[in-house]
Parts: structure tokens; C-alpha cells; sequence
């Protein structure tokens, strides 16, 4: 059990070696920490090939499918705007913008004739919030007229280092990312922030000015990943 | 709702239930032995939760205060097995708790003393700061000078995020009595909570400027915490702690010197939170740090926290 544990983490660390920054030598042991997921000692010697997320650089490319099985790679979409919404339909943060508030519809609504928007889950199989029955049960309840895209690997949430379900990026027309971070500025389970930080990001870039306020923190559940 | 969701919970109910039939038995143990004691005051009542919660909560008081001086609320977090509420400092998800404090007039609540978490790092290297089965959260109180003899009621309402496999917000509230007295008994113990003094005993050691315990040294955007003769060393950053990178990997490390980078940022650098170490005979202390660079000369100064 032991060495296939190693070896999917190899595999993991060899997919995400691309993309995940590290700087210096891991400790070799973490003294008193719950460490749920399984060592990775092939990590340190992957590490010079990744490459750190960053506003203002070109975001991580990517092809998921969707829940009706339709492919989308971030690729044919150059040209346009892109907001990423990290999903998990069963995470109350997720369920505040759907659910309780309008602000996902919102957005769309304001934006959606010159953006396009996708959703990301990289919740692992058998995880909260997983599978492509959930996920489309979810679209139709919340008659999301954008689709959601399918990570299981968690490749993909890795490549955009995110933790949270929701974490919001906008993506430029040149495909460089322009905002990545939380919806809004109240991060309860139930209330509508004041400040739409992805709104704001939109309205600037489709005023041809640069993002004001490029990086918050974000708030939410976490992305469930596999390992 | 979805069905997954709504099975998950159920499940999760039953748990609870059960984990709560058991915390009352203890709890009316500690009732009646209570009750055995001399002093008036009532024991703690929780009010009814809306629906199952993953966590419970209590409020602990002392049996009396005088007027004018400071007591402290403990506010107790059962929590069901398995699942963790939040730490209010730096996590890579989650929200802390939130306390809310209802009071008679003239009595005023300082700020929130919060014990040291457990580091939880999970799939992705996400890594938060949390509390499991049980944590005392304090607030210390001031009793108003013109408090009113007689009891005086402390009801608090707190909201959390408790989170296991699927996360959950939750709420709610606690309230319990303290006998006020002009004169002052002669028993030290009725002004006490003999838990909460034990969760405060337990809290971080706040220490003076220049103490030799911990020595926390910036330099540019990286911090070195050194503890001389330490086995480990790991840095919580607290809620105002300049943002630190991937803590998930680097916040903590065997032997007595830690290093951390700081995310990009303006200055001034502010280096506070909670330094865990285990010492040479394997024993855990906990420290708070607070030290400025940047705006205060470099190396700035540690300040006492949460000390009395």
C-alpha cells in the first residue's frame, strides 16, 4: 500500500511539476502534524521545473470536459475574457452565490454577452460536491447557462494553485491572468459582499484600464483534491 | 438540496446525537457537583441548537465577581469527532469562529484569547489552523464598577464553520449566571473557572521585548525564528501577520531555526502569531510573537500578548 501511495504521488508530482512553485529543501519530517495526504519524497527533485501562478503572466493552459461531455480548452478562447469559478455544488460558500444571493447570476447576466465563464470542480471522485451527476444536477437547479468543467485529477486546480471553493480568476484577452482571488468582500456562508472584486476586474478591463485590485484573498471550502 | 448532501448529514446527526448523549453524562456530573458547592451561581445552560450542529457550545463562568474587577468567559467548543472549527489566523480556507457577547449594562468585553490550533494540512497544500474535540475560547470581562448585586446573566452567540469531509456553517448560543457580590468571598476559587483557568494557563506564552526564548530576525521579505536548542519550531501567522508564503510546506521544520518567506507586499512587515516548539526533553511550549520591520527599526520589538 505503502509504495503504490509513492508512486501515485510521483505521478501527481511528475503532472503538477509544471506548475506548482517551490523554493528550498522540504523538512524531512513534520514534527506533530496531521498530514493527510501521503508523503511525497520524489518532490524536492521535481521541483526546479515548476512554474508559480502569477497576475499579469499568461494563465495555465488547460482542456476539461464538461458535464455534457464537451471539451473546452482555454486555448479557443483567446480573444475573449474568461472568468474561472472554482465549483463544488455542495459547498455552502459555492451555494451563497447561487443559492442564497444572485451574485453568480448577477455577473452573468451584466457580462455575459462579452465574457465567457466556466466553472472548475477539481473535487476528487467520491469527494463533497464530486461526479458529473452532481455537477449537472447542479447546473439545471441553478440554471447555470455556463458549463462545468470536470477536474478530477485536480491537475488543472493545482495549475491555478487553487484552494478554495469558490476562487474566482479572470483571464485577459491575451490570456493573461488579470484577477485571481474571492467573489466579493464578505466572506460569510450567507451574505452578499459590497465590492464584487470580479465585477470590478471586468468593468476595468472591458474599459481598457488595468485591474486596479488584482489579488484578494479568497474565502470558502476546500478544493477537495485527490492527493 | 441534493440527495448526497442530505445522507452525508444525516449520517453526521446520528453521530452527533449520540457523541452528545455521552458529553451529558459528564456534563450533568459536573451539574451536580455544582450544585454540592457553596456559592449561588447557576450552572451553565446551553439553549436549544437550530437542528444538529457538529459542535456545542457552553459558557464557563466563575461563581462570583466584585464589582470592578475582570473576570474571564470561557466559551467551551464541543466538537464532534473528526470534524474541526477555525483558528482566527492564517488558513488557506474556512472562516474562525465568531463570538458575540450579551452583557449587562457597563460590563465590556476585551479581545478574544484564542489557544494554539493544530496545523491540518490537507490534499493540494492547503493548510489551515484548527481546533478538534474541544477547545475554551476566553474573553476576558470587565465588571462594571456599578454592577448590580444578584446574578448577573452572560448569554453569548457564536457562529462557525465546521468542516470534515463537507463543511457546514453553524450557530449558536450559550448563556450562563455569575453571582455579583460587593463583598468579596475569601474563597479564590469561586472567582475562577477551574477549566477556563486551565485553558489560560495553556494558552501562548506572551513574552517581553528581547526575550531570549525566541529570537525572530527579518530580513527583507524573510523571517528567521530561532530557538536556541529547539527539536522543531512552527509559526502560525495570526490575523494581522504580513502574509506568509507557502506555509503549507515551510511552516514548520525540525531542528531550532525556522525560515519562512513573506509574499510580496508593502511594508511595513508585521511578524505575529504563535511559534510552536518542542524542547530538547520533547516537551511543547507555545509562544506568541509579534515583532515590526519597515515602518519600526529592523528587528522591532516583541510585545507581551494575551499575558494578564
Amino acid at each position: 500500500m505503502k509504495q503504490l501511495w509513492s508512486l501515485v504521488a510521483v505521478g501527481v508530482i511528475a503532472m503538477s511539476a509544471s506548475v506548482v512553485a517551490q523554493e528550498g529543501a522540504k523538512p524531512a519530517a513534520k514534527p506533530g502534524e496531521k498530514q493527510v495526504q501521503p508523503a511525497q519524497d520524489g518532490k524536492k527533485d521535481a521541483k526546479k521545473d515548476k512554474v508559480e501562478v502569477k497576475v499579469g503572466e499568461k494563465a495555465p493552459e488547460f482542456s476539461l470536459k464538461d458535464t455534457d461531455g464537451k471539451e473546452h480548452a482555454l486555448s479557443s478562447l483567446s480573444g475573449k475574457i474568461v472568468v474561472l469559478e472554482w465549483f463544488n455544488p455542495d459547498c455552502p460558500f459555492v451555494q451563497k452565490q447561487h443559492e442564497k444571493t444572485t451574485t453568480m447570476a448577477d455577473l452573468v447576466k451584466k457580462y455575459g454577452d462579452k465574457v465567457t465563464f466556466l466553472a472548475i470542480n477539481s473535487n476528487a471522485p467520491g469527494s463533497m460536491g464530486s461526479g458529473k451527476d452532481r455537477n449537472a444536477k447542479a447546473k439545471t437547479d441553478w440554471k447555470l447557462d455556463y458549463p462545468i468543467l470536470l477536474d478530477e485529477s485536480g491537475e488543472v486546480g493545482k495549475a491555478y494553485q487553487s484552494k478554495n471553493t469558490p476562487t474566482m480568476y479572470v483571464i485577459d484577452a491575451k490570456g493573461n491572468l488579470a484577477y485571481w482571488g474571492a467573489i466579493d468582500d464578505d466572506s460569510s456562508a450567507d451574505k452578499a459582499g459590497k465590492t464584487n472584486y470580479v465585477g470590478k476586474a471586468l468593468d476595468e478591463l472591458l474599459a481598457g484600464k488595468p485591474v486596479s485590485q488584482s489579488k484578494t484573498k479568497p474565502y470558502g471550502c476546500n478544493v477537495k483534491y485527490k492527493n | 438540496m441534493n440527495q448526497s448532501r442530505r445522507s452525508t448529514t444525516r449520517r453526521a446527526e446520528r453521530l452527533a446525537a449520540l457523541a452528545w448523549l455521552a458529553a451529558g453524562g459528564i456534563l450533568g456530573g459536573c451539574a451536580a457537583h455544582a450544585t454540592a458547592a457553596r456559592a449561588p451561581a447557576a450552572a451553565p445552560v446551553s439553549t436549544p441548537q437550530p437542528g444538529q450542529t457538529h459542535a456545542r457550545v457552553e459558557v464557563l463562568l466563575p461563581r462570583a465577581v466584585v464589582p470592578g474587577s475582570t473576570m474571564d468567559v470561557g466559551v467551551k467548543f464541543t466538537i464532534e469527532k473528526d470534524w474541526h472549527l477555525y483558528w482566527n489566523g492564517q488558513n488557506d480556507s474556512g472562516t474562525p469562529i465568531v463570538l458575540e457577547l450579551k452583557m449587562p449594562a457597563g460590563f465590556k468585553a476585551h479581545d478574544t484569547l484564542w489557544p494554539a490550533p493544530e496545523r491540518l494540512v490537507e490534499p493540494g497544500e492547503i493548510l489551515n489552523h484548527v481546533y478538534e474535540r474541544e477547545v475554551i475560547l476566553i474573553v476576558p470581562v470587565d465588571v462594571a464598577n456599578d454592577a448590580k448585586v444578584g446574578t448577573a446573566e452572560i448569554a453569548v452567540e457564536a457562529r462557525w464553520l465546521a468542516c470534515k469531509s463537507a463543511c457546514v456553517p453553524e450557530s449558536g448560543g450559550a448563556k450562563a449566571s455569575v453571582s455579583v457580590s460587593a463583598v468579596p468571598f475569601d474563597q479564590a476559587a469561586l472567582y475562577v473557572h477551574a477549566e477556563v483557568a486551565k485553558a489560560r494557563a495553556a494558552l501562548p506564552i506572551g513574552l517581553a521585548k528581547e526575550d531570549p526564548r525566541v529570537k525572530t530576525t527579518i530580513a527583507g521579505r524573510q523571517v528567521t525564528i530561532l530557538i536556541a536548542g529547539a527539536r522543531d519550531v512552527t509559526f502560525m501567522p495570526g490575523p494581522e501577520c504580513t502574509q506568509v508564503k507557502n506555509l503549507a510546506e515551510r511552516g514548520t521544520t525540525q531542528g531550532e531555526r525556522l525560515v519562512v518567506d513573506l509574499e510580496e507586499g508593502p511594508k511595513p512587515i508585521r511578524i505575529s502569531g504563535i511559534v510552536r516548539v518542542t524542547n530538547s526533553e520533547g516537551n511543547r511550549a507555545y509562544y506568541h510573537i509579534d515583532t515590526h520591520a519597515g515602518a519600526r527599526p529592523e528587528g522591532g520589538q516583541d510585545r507581551p500578548a494575551s499575558g494578564r
